[in-house]
């Protein structure tokens, strides 16, 4: 009995429940009545189902075992679902926690799509200059131009200090920090400490 | 009269009167633990959806802003019967023969026996509501909602349709397809049908057809 039996549902059934109900119009309960004479199977369902109901109507009302009134300490309880201060703060740090972790991944890649041409140009390690003209060399060509026998000091300074060649550069200014990792670096600071605070609350 | 009556002690339970409540729980608790047992199949179980939907009720008055107390309690305790399906991942109990109660003798295939009923009428009309409602709690409980409000209770489509917030043509698919379930079970007990057709006649309850 407890097996579940396919039933095959058809408009005729949405007609006989009307049907049984009342609810078919004067016109339409006539047509149905007509084909109820008509065929017997159609008529057997019909029965069966109207005896369906009204056995249906006739089920018992059960007294209840006992009386289900709330008690005045049920009065005090707050409602299940009602915010509290305590958690709309948690849920508060909560959602400003996620989003201060969705703003440290933009600027994440935001920083990592920027053009390299406006990154500060890279400063080399070491400044290659070209080499100054070898004393050797100068002295005679001075002297073909009929210049002075003797190279002045200031002429033999500057080859040695060309000679020294490479040359270390002045030590450049720290790069500042670009403001995009700036930012991200705040934004994940304040995610990692809201995450702490609603977790510990 | 009693509506207006009914609309103060609202009025009251909103304003924090557990008493005024409880006047409306000793109102609606029958309806409402009928409804849950035809749903649920157990008594135990029905009882505690019952209690639960009380509580939600009391504890969520102030939501509600007019229309069918009746029907929104009914809302309610329809809820917490398929949260209690759902939770507990059982079928509804078959304990048709099971009494009720402690103290009572009731069973769930008990029938209401109609006013001079011989005792043979009264025996086949138990075994009538018992089939009938074994049927009903193997029907999917969507379909067993609508035809215990519809069938058992006597709810017009329009109330199911507010009591379970669905539409009016999906509570009339419903409680077709509900009984043409119940009535299969029935075309299979050909000697009980015949029988309960012949009760129906005589008893003057058919329409000619």
């Amino acid at each position: 009995m407890s097996e579940e039996t396919p039933t095959v549902f058809d408009a005729d059934d949405a007609l006989i429940s009307a049907w049984v109900d009342g609810r078919l119009s004067e016109a339409e309960r006539a047509g149905f009545e007509a084909r109820l004479s008509r065929e017997p199977e159609l008529r057997r369902r019909a029965l069966a189902t109207r005896v369906v109901v009204q056995q249906a109507r006739r089920l018992p009302q059960v007294a209840p075992p006992r009386h289900f009134f709330i008690q005045p300490t049920a009065a005090a309880q707050p409602k299940p679902d009602a915010p509290t201060p305590r958690r709309s703060a948690q849920r508060f740090m909560r959602w400003a926690a996620a989003l201060m972790a969705a703003a440290f991944v933009s600027l994440l890649m935001v920083d990592a799509l920027r053009p390299y041409e406006t990154l500060p140009p890279a400063q080399p390690a070491m400044l290659v200059q070209p080499m100054a003209t070898p004393p050797e060399a100068s002295l005679p060509d001075a002297q073909e131009r009929g210049g002075a026998a003797e190279p002045s000091m200031q002429a033999l300074a500057a080859p040695k200090e060309a000679q020294t060649a490479p040359t270390m550069p002045p030590p450049a200014a720290p790069a500042p920090l670009h403001p995009l990792r700036v930012g991200a670096g705040l934004a994940l600071a304040l995610a990692l400490v809201l995450t702490l605070l609603a977790w510990r609350r | 009269m009693e509506a207006e009556h009914e609309a103060d002690l609202i009025r009251q339970a909103q304003r924090g009167s557990v008493s005024a409540f409880n006047e409306l729980v000793l109102r609606y608790e029958a309806l409402l633990f009928n409804v849950a047992l035809r749903i649920l199949g157990d008594a135990a179980a029905a009882a505690e959806a019952a209690q639960e939907a009380f509580l939600s009720a009391f504890t969520h008055i102030t939501d509600f802003h007019g229309g069918s107390f009746k029907h929104w309690l009914l809302r309610i305790v329809t809820n917490a019967c398929y949260n209690a399906l759902r939770y507990t991942q059982r079928r509804p109990a078959l304990s048709l023969d099971q009494p009720l109660g402690e103290d009572s003798a009731e069973t769930l295939g008990d029938v209401t026996p109609a006013p001079g009923e011989t005792p043979e009428e009264v025996a086949l009309r138990h075994d009538l509501g018992r089939l009938i409602a074994q049927a009903v709690l193997a029907l999917p409980v969507e379909q067993r909602v609508v035809l215990v409000l519809c069938d058992v209770h006597g709810f017009s489509y329009e109330d199911v349709a507010e009591i379970t917030r669905t539409a009016l043509g999906t509570v009339k698919s419903r409680l077709s397809r509900a009984r043409a379930k119940l009535r299969d079970k029935l075309l299979a007990e050909a000697e009980l049908l015949e029988s309960g057709m012949r009760l129906e006649h005589e008893r003057g309850d058919a329409n000619s057809v």
